[in-house]
């Protein structure tokens, strides 16, 4: 039953996995991004741009799943509350600034996508955070 | 649910690494499992009896 030795390398396999996907989605996402303002003009290299940035989410995701199953069960319990947490809050908050949007009353302020992918990382690290000092 | 899993590692020289390293699970998990934090799955509860050479029932005790 000496398996522990695999277990880390596995974990460890799988964080550099992980680490490695979501850098090179992060980089299509630039591409695909900033690629139509600065470095193409013919809108097919746009199209091919956002398929690499759809492969390449694909891959992380498919990483970030991979990750998921070679933590312990302790490790997946954590994960799970922290991703429970994160879509409450994410659907909650989101729908609850989107009233607010449209009735034009945040002040000014221009609710975007990107503004809930924020508050989904942050919500996702915060409960992550507090699981592990819990489970300490 | 109670444990005895700090006894029967001091008995078996195990530190909390050794043990997670035994049954393939992290060290944080061994120590929440010690401190009532985290009640383990069966087949890891199995895994932790068939090293210590101990029944389940004498690791785990059930507390309402």
């Amino acid at each position: 039953m000496k398996n522990n030795t695999s277990f880390k390398e596995l974990q460890h396999k799988s964080t550099k996995r992980l680490a490695l996907w979501t850098m090179i989605w992060v980089l299509s996402t630039a591409l695909a991004t900033f690629g139509p303002e600065f470095i193409w003009e013919n809108s097919l290299f746009t199209y091919a741009g956002v398929g690499l940035f759809l492969i390449t989410g694909a891959a992380m995701i498919w990483a970030n799943r991979k990750y998921l199953m070679d933590q312990d069960e302790l490790q997946r319990r954590m994960h799970l509350e922290a991703m429970s947490i994160t879509l409450g809050v994410a659907v909650v908050l989101g729908l609850g600034l989107s009233i607010l949007d449209q009735q034009d009353l945040l002040f000014g302020f221009d609710l975007d996508f990107a503004f809930i992918t924020i508050i989904i990382s942050v919500s996702y690290m915060l409960s992550l955070l507090i699981n592990l000092r819990r489970f300490k | 649910m109670k444990n005895s899993i700090k006894e029967l590692r001091a008995r078996d020289g195990f530190t909390q690494e050794d043990l997670a390293h035994e049954v393939g699970v992290s060290r944080q998990t061994i120590n929440a499992i010690e401190k009532g934090k985290f009640d383990p799955s069966l087949p890891l509860a199995f895994k932790l009896a068939h090293l210590f050479k101990t029944p389940i029932e004498g690791i785990f005790t059930f507390e309402d």
